[in-house]
């Protein structure tokens, strides 16, 4: 299990690195947006990584309210396209 | 018993941390925002049930399963939603893909005279 927590950790690391430069690198706020979304789904998927690595239900509740703060983070981002312009 | 579900968490593991990485190598490769909106639904709902799913696997007791199950139900409910409202708001803000549309409903919806790209669909019904 250790070597498969190895490869998926540095599958998402690297995911995320790549997500990164992509917002820095992108050229309207709706991409931005998009690349932040997907960066919180690669927190996620780390969080249900370590879950499953420690066997223990510390980031459970972790998981449930940072998907929630993605959903608002993600409407509030929408709205201020739709007023702003991307 | 107890080796076989490890073998299944672990490939559960793996599948959700490939597809974060297959759509992180994909938000370069696709042309633009809609394509990219298109992308990254995937992490957010598919490899999270994946990764959440070894994760209950794994976990012995039954308290924690609870709040993975409901943190996987709500992922499902917001993250078309979320991606819904940034495509809606991109294509309300003006961004135009690299290739025109073919169906553009949200401009007849929304009835902006900016929007009007001419042609009002292809309605070849033989």
């Amino acid at each position: 299990m250790t070597a498969v927590v190895w490869v998926c950790g540095i599958m998402l690391g690297a995911a995320g690195f790549l997500t990164t430069i992509h917002v820095i690198r992108s050229r309207n706020l709706a991409d931005r947006a998009v690349g932040i979304d997907m960066l919180i789904a690669i927190v996620l998927n780390s969080l249900a990584v370590s879950i499953a690595f420690s066997q223990d239900d510390l980031f459970a509740a972790l998981v449930l309210i940072i998907g929630l703060l993605a959903f608002l983070g993600s409407v509030t981002i929408a709205r201020y396209i739709e007023e702003r312009g991307p | 018993m107890s080796a076989v579900v490890d073998v299944v968490a672990a490939v559960l593991l793996l599948t959700g941390s490939g597809l974060a990485l297959i759509a992180a190598i994909g938000l370069f490769r696709m042309p633009d925002t809609y394509s990219r909106i298109h992308v990254a639904t995937k992490p957010a709902t598919l490899a999270v049930v994946c990764t959440v799913g070894a994760a209950l696997l794994r976990v012995p007791d039954l308290a924690p399963t609870s709040k993975l199950l409901l943190a996987v139900a709500l992922q499902f409910w917001t993250a078309p939603v979320a991606s819904h409202m940034v495509g809606r708001a991109a294509h309300s803000a003006g961004l135009r893909p690299d290739e025109p549309w073919v169906v553009d409903d949200l401009a007849t919806i929304e009835g902006d005279a900016g929007f009007s790209a001419g042609e009002g669909g292809d309605a070849d019904d033989r």
